[in-house]
């Protein structure tokens, strides 16, 4: 225990620069460095992705060495702002129907010249800054103030992704939200509880689930063999397809078979652990998924380590947002989870996405460096 | 420890539990299931591509080709784009599936085809866009994978014809899969109502653009219809050819036969499936009896139509490559493939090169492909098949085997019968293609083992001249011609047996000749007549007094022979008893005087005669040029109802028993007796050399000189010989049965037959050898039909005057057979 207890020794003072990151700050480069060689990999095998390794570089460069500043941003105006970052990222998922684009049938971005945002990417960021602002000095385990209220907040941006459709994305914030209530103070049974209500709502919102969202689930659930081999199970497919076959050894770097001849979709962005899988094998995506999985680990150790409550709960946050996103992505690759689409962040081609990652990185820096002692609720519980 | 510590402990167990599921998954994906998965990968993207065999060159003597292979191309489709993307298609497909569900179909009266005119499909478009648009809803009780298909067929047709535009391309995914919205909802909404909200494009709009739409869809196919001409071979219909749009009729009702038989072998669809599933599949499987069978049956097609389909071989290339790479839009699913086409010597139509089932006219130039049959049962579960399965990768290669050789050998004909040195084994490549069917990659190769040249003793420019002298003979009779009439010439080299020319023009059938009729090949059996009486006359010439005519009674035009009807002679040749009687009967060809001597010869004197030449070996016959190698069957009793090859014989019956000779006199003029032009060639180099050569067809095959039979020495009597040949030479000379047609002036010498083969019809011969004096080649011509009161002086004589002449003139011939002489 002692190991996610314990206070770093470098930390001398607060603000001061040896209480930076570093390590996770490498550790995110590292994550991202992987994902820059696989992405290399995919690029060959499309005329679209070429180019992808280049720009997600500038992307990562320019987002991880220019967030860095962030984490000396005075702890005030942050939480003053809070409201106003998670108000103008409902506000940007509200415009998205008006002024958004639509790709494969779903209006996700904005356009700003060739290049197109994300919305819902940073809604992620900002959903945990809002969600720590809320419940930094809320310390009572009650329905409303523990779970209901942050609910709420929670329910705004999360609708408005879902209806994109983006049920994805839309879902990778739920573990975000259970697990900064349940670091907050919030019951374990009351997250039980809730979990299954969820459950319930799902089985009562099916019917009004899009035909593909239905027809995934039942080839996920193995009850449609017909859309399972020609349409909605297509990705899926593939993907078994691609993991199975690479083996305990991969077929090495480059050489994945259904990467190179085209058969994955999406492969730089919501399949790119399937790449990963295939060309390292068994013993190479095991590794991977304990080194990402480390990531989240070393955020929750920091974040014990954080003596106030609002930086811990923005550590926990950005923890669970790794976490999530990898369980889900790699659940999905792999079969445990019906087909979405959604990015692993910092490796997953797309400067959204690696915004919403480095941003999620900043948090965790800015709660290192600027933690406010005499709002320590690890030193009063 | 503070109570938030232990909180974040308990998120990182419960992350460290899911990672550990996480890992377990991954262990059982990659290391358990591996090979399940391999095997699944392979199956999709790896595929055999053959590499044809390039087939063994016809040539002859002088290295001029009868036949051989260039890079051509051919023509296949993948019916399931073409089916997917093709205006046409997709109503027709919309059409069907309405039907099957039990609606009314788009279009009044039968199912819709390919073959049906641009109005029936413009109505069915017209019908499609006022249909109800609840139709294409998951609420209707089809449920929601048939739904998901009307919908794919509806709006892919829309896509197709109308190119709404880019917001409706890019709303077609959704739209595909997700239908309930505004105009659904509305009670009585069409797909038009739907369609016009959709896109913004006014109803009417809809409606003008159906016709000038389906018309560019339908003109693309009809010009690739033009260009590949109306005898492509049907599929999964044996025989039977017809243009492209019967072809796609005949595809698309092969396909749906294929997938109703792969379903039933399965024994149901869905419902089986979920029987093997899960509980959980079993309790919660939504789509139940005939809609699931039907369901799983368009995903059983789906499977089967995998693979590109043979449409035309030897395809027109710039025309056809033009259009299907030039309007793929238009014409999805043609696919252009390297291949290697046959191109044969033009102007040798009836040398019997190939022999195609539905060749009823010139010569096939394009053999068009597909002959179904057999090769459609396919043993294997497709299912359940292991595509490493050595059993299934050599039932596969052989099915392609036997198909390529079908194609391209014919059934019958030179090419059919020189299949062992010709034909080589096509090659294979192990290739990898993508997810569109492109090759990327290639994993082995098997190259392909190309076929023998073959260099016959043939001389094309003989061959040549022999046609055109058969030809003109029949252009040139101003007689009715039977239906039957057909002739073939002969021509060897005496010395050495070689077949220098074996010309044969078949019967006529409605107006056409007849490439299926066998009956007229060189190598099959007629009717001699007279032909046989200078065979004869070596074995008379050995009985002492016979050569001499003593105790013969005089030719008064006719003689009775015990135990037979009388036999009648052409002319009245008086005392038979003198000398010089044998020449001058075989020049006068005297019945009455060969009549006696096979009297006296008896049967077995007649056997032997002809036996010496070679001919009256029974038991043996010989079907082919290759067969030849072997002495030749001679002429054989009959009666014979059928030839070998199944070749139509006359039989007692249809004769009468005028015909069934019952005596050896009536043998030793020639009734009954059958032999083909080719041996009576042979029998005629003995008589002129005193030597039976052993006949010679291929020279060399690959690098090998096949050596020919040795000749046989007959152990003739010089003198005796002499007389013979006087008579053969008396009968081309003043007052000889073939001199008016003066062929004696070209120095060639022979014996004229006349066999009565019908109370109507005869047989004309004309065989003997050329120069008189050194005999370097031996011949035989035959009409086969021609009606009484045509002689073997007549046609048969002249036709070989006129060949033997158009020799002369040729300088190339005069080089390479300087005994020619100087034409005149």
């Amino acid at each position: 225990m002692s190991w996610l207890t314990e206070a770093p020794t470098s930390r001398s003072r607060l603000g001061s620069l040896a209480s930076f990151p570093f390590s996770l700050w490498l550790f995110a480069f590292l994550l991202s460095g992987i994902g820059l060689l696989f992405l290399h990999s995919t690029e060959p095998t499309k005329p679209e992705y070429l180019g992808q390794t280049y720009r997600q570089t500038q992307a990562i460069v320019l987002l991880g060495l220019g967030l860095i500043p962030f984490a000396w941003v005075r702890r005030r105006t942050l939480l003053g702002l809070s409201p106003w970052i998670y108000a103008l990222s409902c506000l940007s998922l509200l415009l998205l129907p008006f002024f958004g684009v639509t790709i494969n049938g779903a209006r996700r971005w904005f356009a700003l010249g060739a290049a197109t945002i994300q919305p819902a990417e940073f809604a992620k960021p900002a959903l945990i800054l809002a969600l720590a602002a809320l419940l930094r000095d809320r310390r009572e385990d009650s329905w409303w103030a523990g779970l209901l209220l942050p609910g709420l907040v929670l329910a705004l941006p999360f609708g408005m992704i879902a209806s994109q459709p983006d049920l994805g994305s839309a879902l990778s914030l739920i573990p975000v939200y259970l697990a900064i209530c349940f670091a907050a103070g919030a019951s374990g049974r009351k997250i039980l509880l809730l979990l299954l209500l969820g459950l319930l709502a799902v089985a009562a919102l099916y019917p009004f689930l899009h035909e593909y969202q239905k027809a995934r689930i039942l080839v996920w659930l193995g009850l449609d063999q017909l859309s399972g081999n020609l349409g909605a199970g297509y990705h899926l497919k593939q993907s078994l397809i691609a993991v199975g076959g690479g083996g305990l050894f991969g077929q090495g770097l480059g050489q994945g078979a259904q990467n190179v001849y085209d058969y994955l979709p999406y492969r730089s962005t919501d399949f790119l652990f399937a790449v990963i899988a295939e060309e390292t094998g068994f013993f190479g995506s095991s590794l991977f998924v304990l080194l990402y999985a480390g990531l989240s680990l070393l955020i929750f150790r920091r974040a014990a380590q954080i003596p106030d409550r609002f930086g811990r709960l923005l550590c926990v946050g950005a923890g669970a947002f790794f976490a999530s996103h990898l369980l889900i992505h790699t659940g999905v690759c792999t079969g445990l989870l019906p087909p979405t689409g959604l990015p692993l962040p910092l490796l997953s081609y797309g400067r959204s996405s690696v915004a919403g990652a480095w941003l999620c990185m900043a948090l965790v820096a800015h709660a290192c460096v600027r933690g406010e002692r005499s709002l320590a609720g690890g030193a009063r519980a | 420890m503070s109570s938030a510590a232990q909180r974040l402990w308990v998120l990182a167990g419960v992350l460290v539990f899911l990672l550990l599921v996480l890992l377990g998954k991954l262990l059982y994906l990659q290391g358990f299931q591996r090979e399940v998965f391999v095997a699944r990968r392979e199956n999709r993207q790896l595929a055999w591509a053959s590499l044809p065999d390039r087939r063994g060159a016809i040539l002859d003597r002088w290295g001029s080709v009868l036949a051989q292979d260039e890079p051509g191309y051919e023509l296949r489709i993948d019916y399931r784009k073409f089916r997917r993307g093709h205006a046409l298609a997709l109503l027709l497909h919309l059409d069907h599936l309405l039907r099957r569900l039990g609606e009314a179909g788009l279009v009044s009266g039968g199912a819709l085809r390919y073959q049906d005119g641009d109005r029936r499909f413009a109505e069915a478009a017209g019908n499609l866009l006022d249909a109800p648009a609840s139709l294409f809803s998951n609420k209707r009780s089809w449920g929601r994978n048939i739904a998901e298909v009307l919908r794919f067929y509806a709006f892919g047709l829309v896509h197709e014809l109308f190119r709404p535009g880019e917001k409706f391309f890019q709303k077609r995914a959704l739209l595909l899969l997700d239908f309930k919205r505004k105009a659904l909802k509305k009670e009585g909404g069409t797909l038009l109502d739907y369609l016009s909200e959709e896109t913004g494009l006014d109803p009417g709009e809809f409606r003008s653009r159906i016709l000038p739409a389906l018309g560019t869809w339908s003109g693309e196919l009809d010009r690739l219809a033009r260009l590949l001409g109306s005898s492509l071979n049907l599929p999964g219909s044996p025989g039977r050819s017809g243009g492209l749009r019967r072809y796609l009729d005949a595809l698309d009702a092969y396909f749906g036969r294929r997938a109703r038989r792969a379903q039933q072998r399965k024994g149901g669809g869905a419902r089986s499936r979920a029987k093997g599933s899960s509980w959980f599949s079993r309790v919660f499987a939504r789509e139940k009896g005939a809609r699931a069978e039907l369901a799983a049956l368009i995903y059983k097609r789906f499977r089967i139509e995998d693979q590109a389909f043979l449409v035309a071989r030897e395809v027109p290339l710039d025309p056809v490559v033009a259009l299907v790479l030039g309007k793929q839009e238009q014409l999805p699913g043609f696919l252009i493939r390297e291949s290697l086409r046959r191109v044969r010597a033009a102007d040798l139509p009836w040398l019997g090169l190939v022999r195609e089932r539905s060749s009823t006219g010139e010569a096939p130039q394009v053999l068009l492909a597909y002959e179904g049959g057999k090769l459609d049962e396919d043993p294997f579960d497709r299912d359940k098949i292991n595509f490493s399965d050595p059993e299934w990768l050599e039932w596969k290669r052989l099915q392609r085997l036997r198909a390529l050789r079908r194609r391209r050998v014919g059934v019958d004909g030179l090419e059919r019968s020189l299949e062992p040195w010709l034909t080589g084994l096509p090659g294979k490549r192990r290739v990898v293609r993508d997810r569109f069917g492109k090759e990327r990659n290639q994993r082995g190769l098997l190259r392909e083992v190309p076929g023998q040249d073959v260099r016959l003793s043939l001389d094309l420019r003989l061959q040549g001249l022999a046609q055109e002298a058969l030809q003109g003979a029949l252009r040139g009779r101003k007689r009715t011609l039977p239906p039957s009439q057909r002739a073939a010439l002969a021509l060897l080299d005496a010395r050495s047996g070689e077949i220098l020319a074996m010309a044969w023009i078949p019967e006529k059938v409605g107006g056409r000749r007849d490439l299926k009729n066998t009956a007229a090949q060189i190598w099959h059996y007629a009717l001699l007549g007279s032909t046989v009486k200078p065979l004869l006359a070596y074995e008379a010439l050995l009985q002492e007094g016979l050569a001499r005519g003593e105790g013969l009674a005089p030719c008064t035009g006719s003689w009775k022979p015990a135990g037979d009807r009388r036999i009648h002679c052409d002319g009245v040749h008086g005392s038979l008893q003198y000398p010089g009687v044998l020449p001058f009967s075989i020049a006068h060809s005297c019945n009455v005087y060969f009549a006696q001597v096979g009297d006296r010869l008896g049967l077995a004197g007649v056997a032997r005669a002809l036996a010496r030449f070679g001919l009256w070996q029974l038991g043996t016959s010989y079907r082919s040029p290759p067969g030849l190698l072997v002495d030749p069957a001679g002429p054989v009793p009959r009666p014979r109802a059928r030839g070998p090859h199944g070749a139509p014989k006359p039989t007692a019956g249809s004769f009468g028993s005028l015909y069934i000779p019952r005596s050896a006199a009536r043998r030793a003029i020639g009734y009954g007796m059958e032999a083909p032009p080719l041996a009576v060639a042979r029998a005629y180099a003995g008589l002129a050399l005193g030597r039976l050569p052993g006949l010679r067809f291929l020279l060399r095959v690959g690098d090998r000189d096949l050596p020919g039979l040795p000749s046989k020495e007959l152990g003739l009597d010089p003198q005796l010989l002499v007389q013979i040949q006087k008579g053969l030479a008396g009968a081309v000379g003043p007052g000889g049965t073939a001199f008016r047609s003066g062929v004696g002036r070209l120095g060639a010498v022979g014996k004229t037959g006349t066999a009565e083969i019908s109370r109507r019809y005869n047989n004309a011969w004309f065989s003997g050898y050329f120069p008189a004096g050194e005999p370097r080649w031996a011949f035989s011509c035959v009409f086969f039909g021609v009606p009484h009161g045509v002689h073997g002086g007549d046609q048969p004589a002249s036709t070989l005057r006129i060949f033997l002449e158009a020799c002369r003139k040729d300088p190339v011939l005069r080089a390479r057979y300087p005994f020619l002489g100087e034409p005149k």
